[in-house]
């Protein structure tokens, strides 16, 4: 007999979905979670206010240089919430000098799903072709109607703001009310629609309560105040995290057991009924190893440390890790890949300022390759759009009075644009265990060798050039006159969208999961996080995480109950 | 998304003028802990810089014990050995040959002296003190982000309840 019905390794994004979906079909699940719990009245800093915020909520120099040497540099990284990031001392993990990784990570309850940008965006039914069409990658299993009714599910349950725009690259789903453009945007907007027909300005789709449902009421959540202090962990429960919304689903179920401080060690394999039986963990705090047996298990650890969990299930089956006849696990890592920022002043709105803290942006969506043909680049790339009046700011000439009241009425009107790019799939951009060295609890650390080639920096270089151009078309002024032969090309991890090292695909002998996220050399072993994805196409990645698991997990649902796993 | 758009915006109203404070080229030894003749001058500093008008200033905002805290728990003895060249620097420009100590002189005067040094330092971008910036820009964002700073001297709205993009103009918000 098995401790539980299912075993769900992580509990952020993709872990929560897994556990709320299988836990509504009956099951008993175990969740393992390597970090601590959270406890929203303790952890959450968002109802401190500004004043009350220790040395202005900036991580301390030392501590910063000493214990966050790669999460230092996040832009959702302050001293009132820096217990959402690892330490990095802690968790070490190497890359080669040249070719830095930037892996940016939450352990605790809910994972990364606690501080997220909170973009929700569906993938298009091209997305799904483009390997098949342009060669890069393995064509991926299904398609976009397969995973379409899914998409529906998790943005009604998770709540996502947006409009609907009828684009083919960016199919609409069902959105809770739009947040509004800023004066700014709407003049971007304007302009940008008349000067080019091929593309598009909406308000970003974001996984914020613009209103609040019954189903989301529910369960505690309720409406965004326009505060934007989601990087804090939200009281309201506003935006979706496992912690505010799947999490407390399963949980009322009554079929749901989490453990936290629990580290997946490695998953076990039994070769005469070809099935996984149980997982190892380590006490994250006394060190001591346990067992826990299951029927299924899915990996939601997150692309990289899924990878390695398989990689460090070894058997005689499987001596280069569970489910790895194919040897793609740990390869094809993928993140996005971003660029030079365009900024630019908007005038003749200077009557005009905001109210309220909006908790998203805007988006340009991909147009590259889309409704526009011939481009120097495979793929595309699409715009984050940020906007507002400039505020106060301290280094403005004059002191006393005038100071004051230079700073007491706000600035300019400025708008940026930011790109953010598909990258392809590169079998030899890739994590393995490191050759030698461990961690604390004495598991090998990962060695991640991945880079930006060619493609990704041709496609930073068309963003440079396509914003100056967008803004100068729309009669606003570019403050910042970057050379579009020399973009910003983001290192890999930076964008914190790490995924592809067990992709899907049709052959098991080049991809690790078939398409329902069953990996194809054991059928009861599922990974729905970001390792499945078999190409990464340029919209922010979580809700198609989302998608996938709460699919798979009621596949294995199915399989279980027919007792065909 | 919020602190990179301010950061952005920040970031390019300083494009003007040289931004770089950080690396002032007036680099000191390593110290550990700042002086209370350092937090003195400091606090004249900011009084004088923002000081109370028709509505608070930097001593009602508590921005002295702002910046003590943050330089003696949040900076490096790097950086505070830096911040400590800076002020000695300062204080010795400001006190002057001998017209007396910075500290000691009147409100007027100390206005009229640190609006001298201003505005050398703003109207070049290789001014000798040109790490006065990083000092103003510091007592100007602790003074910003306190209670009256926030809410009297500026707006602030710990809950909005709802965003509008297009609201009437009015005095800066305190935080994006």
């Amino acid at each position: 007999m098995s401790d539980f019905d299912a075993i769900v390794v992580g509990s952020g994004m993709s872990g929560g979905w897994v556990a709320k979906e299988l836990t509504e079909r009956g099951l008993k699940v175990l969740v393992i979670e390597r970090g601590k719990d959270i406890d929203p009245l303790k952890d959450y800093s968002d109802m401190k206010q500004p004043w009350e915020k220790k040395n202005l909520d900036r991580v301390a120099e030392d501590e910063l240089k000493r214990d966050y040497a790669v999460q230092g540099d996040v832009y959702a990284m302050f001293e009132s919430n820096k217990h959402f990031w690892v330490k990095d001392i802690d968790h070490p993990y190497e890359s080669p000098e040249d070719r830095p990784y930037k892996w940016r990570r939450g352990y605790h309850l809910g994972g990364r799903s606690l501080m997220w940008a909170r973009m929700s965006y569906r993938l298009a039914p091209l997305d799904f072709e483009s390997n098949l069409k342009d060669g890069h990658g393995v064509d991926w299993p299904i398609r976009y109607e397969d995973i379409a009714p899914w998409y529906d599910k998790v943005e009604t349950f998770a709540g996502v703001s947006g409009s609907k725009e009828g684009l083919a690259q960016l199919p609409d789903g069902q959105f809770l009310p739009p947040f509004e453009m800023t004066a700014a945007e709407k003049v971007l907007k304007e302009r940008l629609e008349a000067n080019y027909p091929t593309r598009k300005m909406i308000i970003a789709r974001s996984a914020n309560l613009k209103t609040a449902t019954e189903e989301h009421l529910a369960l505690g959540r309720g409406p965004c105040q326009s505060r934007n202090l989601c990087f804090h962990g939200c009281s309201y429960g506003a935006y979706f995290s496992s912690n505010s919304a799947t999490l407390p689903a399963a949980k009322r179920t009554g079929n749901l057991t989490i453990v936290t401080d629990a580290i997946a060690h490695s998953v076990n394999y039994d070769a005469k009924t070809k099935r996984v039986t149980s997982v190892n963990v380590i006490d994250a705090n006394t060190k001591e190893k346990r067992t826990y047996t299951g029927k299924v298990v899915f990996l939601n650890a997150s692309a990289i440390a899924s990878a390695m969990i398989l990689l460090n299930s070894k058997s005689e089956a499987f001596p280069n890790g569970l489910a790895n006849s194919s040897d793609q696990v740990g390869r094809n890592l993928m993140d996005h890949v971003g660029g030079t920022q365009v900024t630019g002043i908007v005038r003749g709105i200077e009557d005009k300022y905001t109210f309220g803290r909006r908790p998203t942006v805007s988006y340009i969506p991909r147009y590259g390759n889309v409704t526009e043909k011939d481009k120097p680049y495979d793929r595309g790339f699409a715009f984050q759009v940020y906007s507002g009046r400039s505020g106060w700011y301290g280094e403005r000439p004059g002191i006393g009075q005038e100071f004051k009241l230079a700073n007491r009425m706000p600035g300019d009107w400025t708008i940026t644009l930011d790109p953010m790019g598909e990258v392809l799939p590169y079998s030899d951009n890739r994590v393995t265990q490191h050759k030698s060295k461990t961690d604390k609890w004495g598991m090998p650390i990962a060695y991640i060798d991945a880079t930006m080639r060619q493609n990704e920096t041709a496609l930073m270089e068309a963003a440079v050039a396509d914003a100056i151009e967008i803004l100068t078309k729309a009669k606003i002024e570019v403050l910042n006159n970057p050379d579009p032969k020399k973009p910003n090309v983001s290192p890999p991890g930076q964008k914190i969208h790490e995924m592809g090292t067990a992709r899907m695909g049709r052959d098991p002998k080049t991809s690790v999961l078939n398409g329902w996220n069953q990996a194809h050399d054991v059928p009861n072993l599922f990974v729905t996080d970001g390792a499945f994805m078999t190409s990464s196409a340029a919209q922010n990645p979580s809700l198609t995480y989302m998608a996938f698991s709460a699919r798979a997990a009621n596949h294995a649902a199915d399989l279980l109950k027919e007792g065909k796993i | 998304m919020n602190t990179s758009r301010r950061d952005i915006l920040q970031a390019m109203m300083a494009l003007p003028m040289v931004s770089l404070v950080a690396s002032c080229g007036m680099g000191g030894a390593g110290k550990a802990v700042m002086g209370k003749d350092e937090l003195a001058f400091l606090s004249s500093l900011s009084d004088t810089m923002i000081p109370t008008t028709d509505t608070p200033g930097a001593l009602a905002g508590k921005v002295p014990q702002t910046l003590g805290e943050l330089l003696n728990s949040w900076a490096s003895a790097e950086t505070r050995g830096r911040w400590s060249t800076t002020l000695a620097a300062l204080k010795k420009e400001l006190d002057g040959d001998k017209a007396g100590s910075f500290q000691a002189a009147d409100a007027a005067e100390r206005a009229k002296r640190l609006g001298k040094l201003d505005a050398a330092v703003f109207g070049s971008n290789e001014h000798p003190l040109k790490a006065y910036r990083e000092v103003k820009s510091t007592i100007a964002t602790a003074y910003y982000m306190s209670e009256p700073g926030a809410n009297e001297e500026l707006r602030y709205e710990a809950v909005p309840g709802r965003f509008e993009g297009s609201a009437p103009l009015g005095k800066t918000w305190a935080t994006s």
